[in-house]
């Protein structure tokens, strides 16, 4: 019975820990660690424009690789980090269909992009209910200068402060987490309100099926001028709501592997598509 | 072993990456000269209808004393900002494949001038469009008068 809940209790940390920049409101043992590789795909033609008009675009890609890991610094305090370790961004190449006439040549960029790194601290941990305070330092080591707005980061240090809630319905393999969070932008970007909410349940011990929603408000009180790339994850003046299902699938205690799907609506200056991940999570 | 993991999916990432081409519907090019008197022609800057973006103000195309053409944006001028935005002189409200590109917006606010290089009389484009390349958005036109 121990065993069952000990196991049990992992499954509600993997699946916590699963969505990456999602609601996880628990924090880790004290030397205990979680960490993911994964990879996520976006291939969009079209683009919801400042004032939410979805219009056609040229295919950009965005192919990103990132590692999320959280360690236990103590029983209360997890650190977190969240860096995109390689992102390549492609424009499609544009040739009118009857005149052969090459209106644009493609373009791409490759690199690390913009990471993030902080601690989340449990102010109420354990229990059925846990709440939890977190802050980001958004780090700018991507390319904010890219000629065609194709970027891997925004050039600013933003801080992002979260307050977090999770709770488990345990002895039904089922749990829910919310939080809700500031960022505040630095040189000519929009602050900006974050939230999300998740739901997942566990299906034979085996099989965690989440669903989640994320969403991002723009203050708008930056710099019209400042445009940070267009489409990409680093554009001013973004709002968005995503929602989507993740599955993953536990190998054994240490080892699981997670893939999903996300699709973004009511959006401002965003990508019109969905993305896709897939990812490998270890916890030891 | 990691590392040969992350290596090889890097060159998986890579591989699946490569720029690939769109066809796009050529937009209509009317080359129409027409006959001009005078020695310049001006308009204003519009938004394009259902466009988010907005350019505003003057744009007056000028023979200068050695019979080259010059364009200017007034004080006036200003533009949303975007991603490789650049002036086209063209023959109808969008860029064609006729579209004469005079270079890069130099800033989004304010006079600027662009020279006309190459055999172009006054007559020859009607429109002064402010377009951003990469992604094949017009954000503005005028239309000279």
């Amino acid at each position: 019975m121990k065993k069952c809940i000990v196991y049990f209790c992992l499954l509600f940390l993997f699946l916590s820990s699963a969505n990456q920049v999602g609601a996880g409101a628990w924090t880790q043992k004290r030397g205990k660690g979680f960490y993911k590789l994964s990879f996520r795909l976006i291939r969009a033609d079209q683009f919801y424009e400042p004032t939410g008009n979805k219009i056609d675009i040229p295919t950009l890609s965005d192919y990103t690789t990132t590692f999320y890991g959280e360690y236990g610094l103590t029983a209360r305090l997890t650190l977190v980090a969240n860096v995109p370790m390689f992102k390549r961004v492609t424009l499609n190449k544009q040739v009118g269909s009857n005149s052969g006439f090459v209106f644009f040549e493609g373009d791409s960029k490759s690199g690390v992009a913009d990471s993030e790194v902080g601690v989340r601290l449990g102010l109420l941990p354990g229990g059925s209910s846990v709440l939890s305070a977190e802050i980001l330092f958004g780090l700018p080591i991507g390319d904010d200068s890219q000629t065609n707005g194709l970027l891997t980061g925004d050039g600013e240090f933003n801080q992002l402060i979260k307050a977090q809630f999770g709770h488990s319905f345990y002895p039904k393999p089922l749990y829910f987490s919310g939080e809700f969070g500031f960022n505040n932008r630095t040189k000519g970007y929009s602050d900006e309100w974050h939230y999300a909410a998740e739901i997942g349940y566990t299906f034979s011990n085996k099989f965690l099926v989440s669903f989640k929603l994320r969403g991002v408000e723009s203050r708008k009180n930056g710099n019209d001028t400042v445009v940070g790339g267009m489409g990409g994850l680093f554009a001013n003046n973004q709002s968005y709501l995503s929602y989507g299902p993740e599955v993953s699938y536990i190998i054994n205690e240490t080892f699981g592997i997670s893939a999903g799907i996300e699709s973004a609506t009511r959006a401002e200056n965003v990508l019109s598509a969905p993305a896709f991940s897939f990812g490998v999570f270890v916890r030891r | 072993m990691m590392k040969i993991g992350i290596g090889n999916l890097i060159v998986l990432v890579f591989a699946l990456s490569c720029v690939g081409t769109d066809f796009i519907t050529d937009p209509p090019d009317e080359m129409t000269s027409m006959e001009v008197t005078g020695d310049s022609r001006t308009g204003m800057f519009v938004q394009k209808p259902g466009s988010s973006y907005n350019v505003r103000g003057t744009a007056t195309l000028e023979k200068q004393g050695n019979g080259n053409l010059m364009l200017n944006f007034g004080s006036d001028f200003s533009s949303s900002n975007g991603p490789g935005l650049a002036v086209f002189l063209s023959t109808t409200s969008g860029r064609n494949s006729g579209s004469l590109n005079l270079g890069n917006l130099q800033r989004n606010s304010g006079n600027q001038d662009y020279s006309v290089s190459g055999n172009v009389e006054l007559g020859d484009f009607d429109w002064v469009i402010i377009h951003c390349v990469p992604f094949n958005i017009t954000f503005g036109f005028a239309e000279l008068k």
